[in-house]
C-alpha cells in the first residue's frame, strides 16, 4: 500500500517568522489521537432552510417530541440524528443581503456600514472577526475546505463566506473540477506517480524561497500594501500545505472519487462535493469544512394547488424574487409560490439526507461511524423570505453522542414594541455599543447566529466564551447543545 | 561631483545597508553622500557602475539596488495637489501573460498561461489593485500552470534547453540573471540572485535532475512577488514615511507604469535601459518615452481593456439568462469579441478620442452575433464592419454585449440598468437600499391593475410610486433604466413587449443639475453621452483606471480640463493624465482603507 505523506504546519516561510507567527501562532501540532476527533462541515443555503413560521416553516409538538414543516419532511429519514435551533436572528440593520453574507459564519458584521470598502469586491462591510470555520480549523491544525455550489451574491463573483482573523477573504473552490484538482489529484498523482527526490526538493524549497523575496519586499511596505503580500503568502501557505502533506494516512488511489467532468450538472457536482467532504474527513485531511448551495437547481419538480405537477420557476421574475423571497400574503399566486419554495427546498435536503447516509456507512478510526464524529450544521442566509435574518434556523446534524439530537429547540422570542430589557442593536467597529430604533414589526428571537456559532465551537472543541462581536453574543438562556 | 575610482567603479559615499530605507539624498560638498534616518544603519563606502548607476557593489556585500536612485535627478513636484496612495499591485492577467511570453518567447498555447480567476467588481474597477491578489483560490492554478510552463520551457526555449543540456552549472546563474531581469522589469540584486542559486543548488542535491533544476528555477520566477506584483513604493519603499509624505517612483517603477499602462506589456529594452542609466525620470526623457509609447497600435488594444473592465463586458459569460435568448456560449463569445474589435478599431483610427466609441455606428458582427444586431445575411465566424441602422444602434452603450450584461435573467432590468448607469456612468453614489426593503416582483401591483395590459416599465412605476419608501430612490433610478427600454434582455431592438404593448422609451433624467430629455433610447444615449455630467465621471472613471484609485479633486479638475480642451484625443489625454502628478508621484494616506469610491 503506497503511503501519503501529511505535514501538519508549513514548514519555511522561515524568513517571514513575524507574518508566520500571526497566522500560526495559536497552532499546537497534533498527531492522530485513539479518539477520533470532531469534524464540522457548514452548509449555507442561499435563501435558508424554510422561511419564517408565516410563510410555512411551522414545527409542532414539544423539544423532544415534534413534527416537522412541510419542506423539511424529507429530515423524517434522519431526524433522530439532528437537532433544530428554530430561530436565531443575524445582525438586523440595512439590506440583510448585505448584511448576511459577511454575519452568516462570523457574527461578527459592524452596525451601520454598508460595505463600500475597497478590500472587498461587493457593497458588504468586513466583519470584524474571523469565520467560525476559520477558528475551528485553527484550532485543529487542519486546514478548512471551502466549496461553492452556485453560492454567490449579488453583486460578486466569487463571493465570500469565510474570512480569517486578520480580516482577510478566505476564498473556496467554485468548480467541483478546481476543488479535484486542488485536493485529489496531487494525492492521486502522488500515489500514481511518486514524486523523484528532485521533484520533492522542487517542492519544498520553492516556498521557502518566494516567501525571502516576498519578505524582503514586506519590509519595504506597510499598513494596506503589506497586506497584500500577506495574502499572497497566505495563498502559499495553504498550497504549502496541500502539497507538503506528510503525516501517514493508509489512503490508496481505489479510495479517491474519479475526476468530476467539466461542467457537470448541478446534482452531480454536489455529488462531487460530497464526495471530497467525505474523502477529506475520512482521512482526516481536513476537519472543517464549507459548503455554499446556491440557486443552480433550476428544474425542480413541484404540486401546484390543483395537484398538478409543475417544473421549475414558471414566474417572469427571477428565482429570488419569485420564489425564495416572495412573502406577499394578498397574492393569489401565493401558494403556488410557497409549494414552488418548499419543494425547491425539499430537493437540498434530501440531497443532505443522502450525504448524512453515507457518513453514517462510513466507519471512522475508532469504530464509530463517520457520522459519529461529524457535526452537520445548515445555516442560510436569510430567515424570513425577505431581506430579513431576524428569525433563520439552523440545523446541526450528527455528532454522536455529543449532544443529545432528535431536539427541537424554539428560540424565545422578543416582542418588538415591548422591548424592555432585550437589547437589539449592534456594535460598530469602533466598540460602540448602538441600540436599533428600527420597528420591526414581527416578533423575532432572543438569541443571535452568534450564540449558535459559539455552541457549535464549543462542541468541536474550541473553549469560546463568545464569539462574534460582543453584543451578539445575546442568549438571555444559554443555548447549551452539550450533554 | 568627485569620484573616487576602484575597478571602474566609483565611490558614492556612505550608504545605509541595513535597511536601506527611510533614506534622503542630499549632496555634500564634491561626494555625495547619504543622510540617514535609522540609527541602526551602518555607514560604509558604496561604489556606483558608471554603466549602472542603479545599483551599487559594497565590499564585502556584492551588488545593492543603489539607494540614490530615485527615479532620476528630477525633485519630487512641491504644489498643494493631492497625490494617489502608493501601492503594491498585481499584474491583471493580461499583463502577467504578456510578461510571462516577453520574457520566455511566445512558445505556449493560450490554456497553458495561469487563469487567476479575478473577482469582477459591478462598480468600479476590476485592475483596482484591492481585487487584484493570489489567495487560497488561486494559487493552486498558478502553481500548477508555472509547472506546465516551465516544463514546457525546458523542451522549447532555447537558452534554457541548452542550459540543460550542457553542464555547466554557471549558466543556471546566468538564466536566473537574465529571465528573471525580463520577469521582474529590473536587474536582481546579488542577494535575490544568490537565494535562488542555493535554492536551486539544494534541488540538485535532492539529487535532482538539470531539468528538475532548469525548471525549478522558472516556476520560481513566474511565481515570484517580483513577477506577478509591481511596485510604485519608490527607491527605498515607503516603511515609515509619514503621512502626507511625497515620494517619486524609482526609474524602474516608471518604466513599468509606462509600459502596462499604454501597452499592457513589460518595459521594452529601450524603457529598461533609459532606466538602468538613471534617464527615465527626467522630464524631457519621460515625455519622449510617452510619446514614443502613445505612437504604437498596441496603446489601442491596452484603451481597449479599458472600456471592457469599465463597462463590465466580461461579466457576459457569467451572466444568467433564460434560453429563450438564444445567449449561448459562441454567442457570448462572439459579442464580446465583437465588442473588443469595435472599440480598437475605432480608438486605431487616426486623430481617435476616447469619446469616440460611444459615437460609432458600424459594429463588427459576425454569424453568431448578427442575430443581436438583427442583421441578415452574415456567414461564418469571421467578423465583418456593419454599418447598423442608427436609428437603432448607436455607440458601445447600445451594443448587445453590454446590454446583456446589465439586463435581467429575463427582462430588460430597468432597476439594474438605472442604477449602473447612476453609479458607474454619472458618478453618482447610490448606497444600500434601506432596512426591510423586499423588492416584489413586477406583476405585484396595487388592486385594480392588470400587469398582462402595461409595460414593464409601467408596472415599475405604478410599483415603486405607491410605495413611499421606495419611490425616494426609485424615482431617480428607475428613469436611468427606462432610456434603455427599446433593448430587451437580450440587447434585442424593440417597439413592442409583451402581447404588443407599445414600448415609451422616453423620458427626463435629472442628475448633478442637469436635465436629459430623450425620446427614445437612442436619443437617450446620445443625452447621457453628451452629458457634462457622464463626461466629468468619464474622465474620473479613466483616471481610477489608470492609477487604481480615485484621483483628488483638482487632480481630476486639471485632467478634465486637458480633456475637454483636446476633445478627448486619446494620445492628447493620455499623454495628458500620465503627466498627472500621481501618475509618477504618491503619497502616504491616511491609515484607512475605505474610501467612497467602490
Amino acid at each position: 500500500m503506497t503511503r501519503v505523506n501529511r505535514r501538519t504546519f508549513l514548514k519555511g516561510l522561515g524568513a517571514s517568522a513575524g507574518l508566520a507567527s500571526s497566522f500560526f501562532g495559536s497552532r499546537i501540532a497534533m498527531g492522530q489521537t485513539e479518539e477520533a476527533p470532531l469534524r464540522v462541515m457548514f452548509v449555507a443555503l442561499q435563501h435558508g432552510w424554510g422561511v419564517n413560521p408565516g410563510f410555512g416553516r411551522n414545527f409542532e409538538g414539544s423539544e423532544y417530541n415534534f413534527t416537522l414543516p412541510k419542506q423539511l419532511q424529507a429530515f423524517e429519514a434522519i431526524k433522530d440524528q439532528m437537532v433544530f435551533i428554530d430561530g436565531a436572528r443575524g445582525t438586523l440593520w440595512g439590506n440583510a443581503h448585505d448584511v448576511s453574507y459577511t454575519d452568516i459564519l462570523t457574527a461578527a458584521t459592524p452596525w451601520g456600514e454598508n460595505g463600500n470598502d475597497d478590500n472587498i469586491p461587493g457593497p458588504f462591510p468586513i466583519p470584524e472577526g474571523p469565520s467560525i470555520d476559520y477558528v475551528i480549523a485553527q484550532h485543529a491544525n487542519k486546514p478548512a475546505l471551502r466549496l461553492s455550489a452556485r453560492y454567490r451574491s449579488w453583486v460578486s463573483t466569487p463571493h465570500p463566506m469565510s474570512w480569517d482573523d486578520q480580516k482577510r477573504v478566505l476564498y473556496g473552490f467554485s468548480t467541483p473540477t478546481d476543488a479535484y484538482d486542488a485536493i485529489i489529484e496531487p494525492m492521486r498523482s502522488n500515489l500514481q506517480n511518486p514524486p523523484s527526490p528532485g521533484k520533492l526538493a522542487a517542492r519544498s524549497n520553492l516556498f521557502d524561497y518566494l516567501g525571502k523575496d516576498t519578505e524582503r519586499l514586506r519590509k519595504k511596505v506597510s499598513g494596506t500594501e503589506q497586506r497584500r503580500l500577506e495574502d499572497y503568502l497566505s495563498g502559499l501557505n495553504t498550497l504549502s500545505e496541500r502539497l507538503q502533506q506528510k503525516e501517514e494516512l493508509t489512503l490508496t488511489v481505489d479510495d479517491l472519487p474519479t475526476r468530476p467532468t467539466q461542467s457537470p450538472a448541478f446534482d452531480a457536482s454536489i455529488d462531487n462535493y460530497f464526495d471530497m467532504i467525505r474523502l477529506g474527513f475520512k482521512f482526516d485531511t481536513h476537519r472543517v469544512a464549507v459548503l455554499g448551495f446556491g440557486e443552480g437547481l433550476d428544474d425542480w419538480t413541484w404540486i401546484d394547488k390543483n395537484g398538478m405537477m409543475r417544473s421549475g420557476n414558471p414566474w417572469d421574475e427571477g428565482f429570488h424574487h419569485a420564489v425564495a423571497h416572495y412573502n406577499k400574503q394578498d397574492d393569489p399566486d401565493v401558494e403556488d409560490r410557497r409549494n414552488a419554495y418548499d419543494y425547491w427546498v425539499d430537493w437540498y435536503a434530501k440531497k443532505i439526507v443522502q450525504f448524512v447516509q453515507s457518513l453514517a456507512s462510513t466507519p471512522d478510526v475508532d469504530g464509530r461511524s463517520l457520522l459519529d464524529n461529524t457535526l452537520i450544521v445548515l445555516t442560510g442566509e436569510v430567515g424570513t423570505g425577505t431581506h430579513d435574518t431576524r428569525n433563520k434556523l439552523h440545523t446541526l446534524i450528527g455528532g454522536g453522542d455529543r449532544l443529545p439530537r432528535g431536539r427541537w429547540i424554539e428560540s424565545p422570542k422578543v416582542e418588538p414594541r415591548m422591548r424592555d430589557g432585550i437589547f437589539i442593536g449592534g456594535q460598530t467597529r469602533a466598540g460602540e455599543v448602538v441600540e436599533s430604533g428600527i420597528n420591526y414589526g414581527s416578533p423575532f428571537s432572543m438569541w443571535h447566529t452568534a450564540d449558535v456559532l459559539k455552541a457549535v465551537g464549543n462542541l468541536a472543541g474550541v473553549p469560546l466564551t463568545s464569539f462574534g462581536l460582543e453584543t451578539n453574543n445575546r442568549s438571555p438562556i444559554a443555548l447549551d447543545l452539550t450533554t | 561631483m568627485t569620484q573616487t575610482r576602484r575597478d571602474g567603479w566609483y565611490l558614492l559615499g556612505g550608504v545605509a545597508l541595513a535597511t536601506l530605507m527611510s533614506v534622503n539624498v542630499g549632496c555634500d560638498g564634491n561626494m555625495t553622500k547619504l543622510s540617514l534616518e535609522s540609527t541602526e544603519a551602518q555607514s560604509r563606502d558604496a561604489f556606483v557602475d558608471p554603466d549602472n548607476p542603479g545599483q551599487v557593489i559594497i565590499p564585502g556585500e556584492g551588488i545593492k539596488d543603489n539607494p540614490q536612485q530615485p527615479g532620476g535627478e528630477e525633485p519630487v513636484i512641491e504644489d498643494d495637489f493631492d497625490r494617489t496612495q502608493p501601492y503594491v499591485r498585481r499584474l491583471t492577467e493580461l499583463q502577467y501573460h504578456n510578461t510571462i511570453r516577453s520574457a520566455l518567447g511566445d512558445y505556449f498555447e493560450p490554456e497553458a498561461y495561469p487563469a487567476l480567476d479575478d473577482a469582477i467588481p459591478t462598480i468600479g474597477f476590476a485592475n483596482n489593485p484591492e481585487y487584484l491578489g493570489i489567495n487560497d483560490a488561486n494559487a493552486g492554478k498558478l502553481y500548477d500552470a508555472t509547472g506546465v510552463i516551465a516544463a514546457q520551457s525546458v523542451e522549447q526555449v532555447p537558452d534554457i534547453k541548452a542550459c540543460v543540456e550542457s553542464q555547466n552549472n554557471a549558466c543556471f546563474q546566468e538564466l536566473i540573471e537574465d529571465i528573471g531581469a525580463k520577469l521582474w522589469r529590473r536587474p536582481l540584486t546579488s542577494e535575490e540572485v544568490q537565494d535562488l542559486e542555493l535554492a536551486r543548488q539544494a534541488v540538485e542535491a535532492a539529487p535532482g535532475t538539470r531539468v528538475e533544476q532548469a525548471e525549478f528555477i522558472v516556476q520560481a520566477l513566474l511565481m515570484n512577488i517580483n513577477t506577478l506584483y509591481r511596485t510604485e513604493i519608490g527607491p527605498t519603499g515607503i516603511a515609515g514615511l509619514a503621512e502626507g509624505e511625497r515620494l517619486k517612483l524609482s526609474d524602474y517603477e516608471i518604466a513599468s507604469a509606462l509600459s502596462y499602462t499604454l501597452w499592457n506589456e513589460p518595459p521594452d529594452q529601450t524603457l529598461l535601459d533609459l532606466a538602468a542609466a538613471g534617464e527615465l525620470g527626467k522630464q524631457e526623457v519621460y515625455e519622449a518615452q510617452l510619446e514614443r509609447l502613445l505612437g504604437d497600435e498596441k496603446v489601442a488594444s491596452a484603451m481597449t481593456a479599458f472600456y471592457v473592465d469599465y463597462l463590465k463586458i466580461d461579466k457576459l459569460f457569467i451572466k444568467e439568462k433564460v434560453s429563450e435568448f438564444n445567449l449561448t456560449p459562441e454567442a457570448r463569445q462572439a459579442l464580446v469579441d465583437g465588442f473588443k474589435q469595435d472599440v480598437r478599431a475605432t480608438l486605431q483610427l487616426p486623430g481617435a478620442s476616447l469619446y469616440d466609441p460611444f459615437n460609432q455606428t458600424d459594429f463588427h458582427v459576425n454569424q453568431r452575433s448578427a442575430p443581436f444586431f438583427q442583421v441578415s445575411d452574415l456567414q461564418g465566424e469571421v467578423f465583418e464592419q456593419v454599418a447598423v441602422d442608427p436609428t437603432q444602434r448607436y455607440g458601445i452603450l447600445t451594443h448587445p454585449a453590454f446590454l446583456s450584461v446589465h439586463s435581467g435573467t429575463k427582462d430588460s432590468g430597468i432597476v439594474k440598468r438605472g442604477v449602473f448607469t447612476l453609479e458607474q456612468l454619472l458618478c453618482e453614489h447610490l448606497g444600500s437600499p434601506p432596512a426591510n426593503i423586499s423588492p416584489a416582483p413586477a406583476e405585484d401591483l396595487p388592486e385594480g391593475f392588470d400587469p398582462t395590459t402595461l409595460t414593464t416599465r409601467e408596472a415599475l412605476h405604478i410599483q415603486h410610486s405607491s410605495q413611499i419608501q421606495c419611490y425616494t430612490c426609485h424615482k431617480q433610478i428607475d428613469p436611468a433604466g427606462f432610456g434603455f427600454e427599446n433593448y430587451d434582455g437580450s440587447g434585442l431592438w424593440r417597439l413592442t413587449e409583451k402581447d404588443n404593448i407599445t414600448i415609451d422609451a422616453s423620458g427626463t433624467l435629472e442628475v448633478q443639475g442637469e436635465t436629459l430629455t430623450y425620446d427614445d433610447s437612442i436619443g437617450y444615449v446620445k443625452a447621457l453621452t453628451g452629458s457634462q455630467t457622464m463626461q466629468r465621471c468619464f474622465t474620473e472613471r479613466l483616471m481610477t483606471y489608470v492609477l487604481g484609485t480615485k484621483p483628488s479633486e483638482k487632480e481630476h479638475e486639471l485632467f478634465l480640463t486637458k480633456f475637454s480642451e483636446n476633445n478627448g484625443n486619446m494620445s492628447a489625454s493620455l499623454q495628458a493624465l500620465l503627466q498627472s502628478p500621481s501618475f509618477i508621484q504618491r503619497q502616504i494616506a491616511a491609515p484607512t482603507t475605505t474610501s467612497e469610491e467602490e
